[in-house]
């Protein structure tokens, strides 16, 4: 029966194959995730030797930017008394993207430092730190795909 | 008699020529059918935030004059 590649804009999102559905019409599916922007999607049946190509009318898909949350936490430094300050950037509801850019961390309102996200969605400072309560400030300005947000993590030292 | 036999010859061509012609259309006609593809674009909210699952389903038919066909087997 073939296959029906699916396209936004001028890039492929991949191909999938016609199926007979059971009111008699062929379809093929696609699962996507998409960026945040407008989105111009088409189809196109590339056709066979006995029905001719054609490409669907395009569809504008409209996605928004999605909400970030920050989780805190801490491990011990290499050199003594100091900490690893980490915020880890996700997103609200699970999904297959990552946050990107920078965070901002801030301990007991002292020295803010903006550091850049790995791979993961992950930044830390690493600090000297007494012990005793301490409490960590996350500020995440947000990139092209998720919202900015802000968190708070209380811990202790040792 | 020149002029007879240029005019038979004229005639003879054209509708060899016309022939051919028929010939070409039946077969376009017949090798292949038109089909016309459908894309809908679906999600949990709409507009989805950037992540969410977007199901692309994509229907295609056989048309002839906008009248939908069955398939050939």
């Amino acid at each position: 029966m073939g296959n029906v590649t699916f396209f936004d804009g001028a890039t492929s999102l991949g191909s999938a194959p016609l199926v007979t559905a059971p009111s008699g019409v062929r379809v093929a599916t696609l699962q996507k995730a998409f960026a945040a922007g407008t989105h111009s999607l088409t189809a196109r049946f590339p056709g066979d030797p006995t029905y001719a190509v054609s490409t669907s009318a395009p569809v504008s898909k409209v996605v928004t930017k999605a909400a970030s949350k920050i989780v805190g936490s801490k491990t011990l430094g290499t050199a003594p008394g100091t900490y690893n300050i980490i915020g880890a950037v996700k997103p609200s509801t699970a999904g297959p993207l990552i946050p990107t850019g920078t965070v901002t961390i801030k301990v007991d309102n002292l020295n803010a430092q903006t550091v850049p996200l790995n791979s993961k969605g992950r930044g830390h400072i690493t600090i000297p730190l007494a012990n005793g309560s301490h409490t960590a400030v996350y500020t995440y300005p947000g990139d092209g795909t998720f919202l900015n947000s802000t968190a708070s993590f209380p811990f202790t030292t040792p | 008699m020149r002029l007879i036999k240029a005019g038979r010859r004229a005639i003879v061509g054209s509708i060899v020529v016309a022939t051919a012609m028929v010939g070409v259309h039946s077969a376009e006609a017949v090798g292949l059918a038109e089909t016309k593809t459908v894309l809908t674009a679906t999600s949990a909210t709409n507009p989805p935030p950037a992540g969410q699952t977007v199901y692309l389903r994509a229907s295609v038919k056989p048309v002839v004059g906008g009248v939908r066909l069955p398939w050939a087997m």
